[in-house]
């Protein structure tokens, strides 16, 4: 399509153009002006020039040291004490059914994983530095925390799909089935297992119960993961989750949790810490999904900064589809 | 109507100079709205996942005031190509970076007007900003 008397050269265009550099150069001027004064200014309101990529602090260092774990006595409160997050019967049976804990199988109860991301598991929980013991399975069915002192039951199975989502215990009525099975903290003086999921529980780091997200490592993780006391969440895009998850892990999704905020208020950690992951290096999803977390109420929130492929590159148990 | 015809019409003086109002006003609008806050336009931007994390502040205390003179250049007449060709050149960056969130299902929002408009990228969107880009590019034709 042909302009009438625009057609052929254009003898402003030259003009035109070094007027736009002009607007350019000048706007840019005035832009950083004006954020200079904003920066002189007191209190300053100004932005920092350049933006630095948020750093965590990390929990180890809050500790003392890596990956340490907390006193015997105040393990287990600190890290999966009833008092963090909001939880109540209510959240518990709403949340959505892409939740089941990370697989808890039994290894020292003899019974047999029925997925190798399961039997994984399994080993590295047996094989974890502090454990004498691996704890036992913890698959607290109902959701409510108040269910937290109950001696959980057996599960030698590790959970995959629906197997993974349903409610070790019967759920409470109008509980959805998919609620995640809330992991309760390890009964002090409960028989048999419970004694073992206490050694665990001692292992396990303490969980300051600051307002803001905290990084760990993968050594601490690694003790959360075996011990069931933490809610891992994938932070990556659905595609991603399928494509290759920890074991066990939940999928939400950043741009999801974005658009649809009652997912994140309705997420019940069951009074674990809630630790959150995406793809490592310069991935920021799992940044930016604990930030919505903490702003939506959630405390306890971790970064695990290494991601899947640290996860995966450690031999850690990984599975894969769109199922936990 | 012949395609000559229709030349005729989108380069008609009138036509032109309603583009470069309506397009300059749109610019003034996105500009205030953005320099009022820019540290909330600096998170919009970052939602996009488009810009280095080192660059988007940059770009949030020098975006609006470009925008801002590119208004006031098309609003006020001198310079109005410039600002209409800049417009244009803005309103075309922008549209992919709705465009490219919106095919890799982001749920953001724009950031089109700062915080002034709590709207998300989608398809709508993504339409206006075409509409608006080709609004701004009959803003730079010659006034006949």
């Amino acid at each position: 399509m042909t302009m009438p008397e625009n057609q052929g050269r254009d003898p402003d265009m030259a003009g035109a153009l070094r007027g736009a550099l002009l607007i350019v150069v000048i706007g840019a001027a005035m832009g950083i002006a004006y954020n200079a004064m904003g920066l002189a200014s007191r209190p300053k309101h100004g932005l920092a020039w350049i933006k630095q990529a948020e750093k965590l602090e990390s929990l180890e260092a809050l500790q003392g040291a890596p990956a340490t774990t907390g006193a015997a006595g105040e393990a287990g409160a600190a890290t999966t004490g009833a008092s963090d997050s909001e939880p109540g019967p209510g959240d518990a049976a709403a949340a959505t059914a892409s939740n089941p804990p990370p697989p808890k199988p039994a290894p020292g109860s003899g019974a047999k994983s029925d997925t190798s991301a399961a039997a994984k598991h399994a080993d590295a929980a047996a094989s974890a530095p502090a454990h004498g013991t691996a704890p036992a399975p913890k698959k607290g069915g109902t959701p409510s925390g108040s269910q937290a002192a109950a001696p959980a039951p057996k599960k030698g199975t590790g959970p995959t799909g629906s197997q993974a989502a349903a409610p070790a215990q019967k759920p409470a009525p109008g509980a959805q089935a998919t609620a995640p099975a809330a992991t309760p903290p390890p009964a002090a003086g409960a028989p048999a297992t419970g004694a073992a999921a206490t050694t665990a529980a001692a292992d396990l780091p303490v969980i300051p119960d600051v307002t803001g997200p905290l990084k760990l490592e993968l050594a601490t993780l690694k003790k959360l993961y075996a011990a069931n006391a933490a809610l891992v969440i994938d932070a990556r895009e659905a595609a991603d989750y399928a494509d290759g998850h920890i074991s066990g892990a939940l999928s939400l999704p950043y741009n999801d949790a974005m658009a649809e905020p009652e997912r994140v208020k309705k997420l019940d950690p069951a009074g674990r810490p809630i630790v959150i992951y995406c793809s490592g290096g310069d991935c920021e999803l799992s940044m930016d999904l604990a930030k919505l977390m903490v702003e939506a109420g959630k405390r306890k929130v971790l970064v695990y900064e290494g991601g899947f492929p640290e996860w995966q590159g450690a031999g850690m148990p990984v599975a894969k589809g769109p199922n936990p | 109507m012949t395609e000559t015809a229709v030349a005729r019409v989108i380069s008609s003086p009138m036509l032109v100079r309603v583009c470069r109002i309506g397009i300059g006003l749109v610019m003034l609008a996105a500009a205030l709205g953005k320099i009022g806050d820019p540290g909330a336009f600096s998170t919009q931007i970052h939602h996009y996942r488009l810009v280095p994390v080192g660059a988007e502040n940059l770009l949030a205390v020098l975006l609006p005031w470009v925008e801002l003179l590119a208004g006031l250049s098309l609003v006020l007449g001198p310079h109005a190509r410039s600002g209409a060709w800049l417009s244009a050149a803005m309103m075309a960056v922008f549209t992919l970076a709705v465009g490219t969130a919106v095919a890799r299902g982001l749920d953001i929002e724009c950031g089109c007007f700062g915080t002034a408009d709590a709207s998300h990228v989608g398809g709508m969107k993504l339409a206006e900003n075409l509409l608006l880009t080709g609004a701004a590019l009959v803003a730079s034709l010659r006034l006949r």
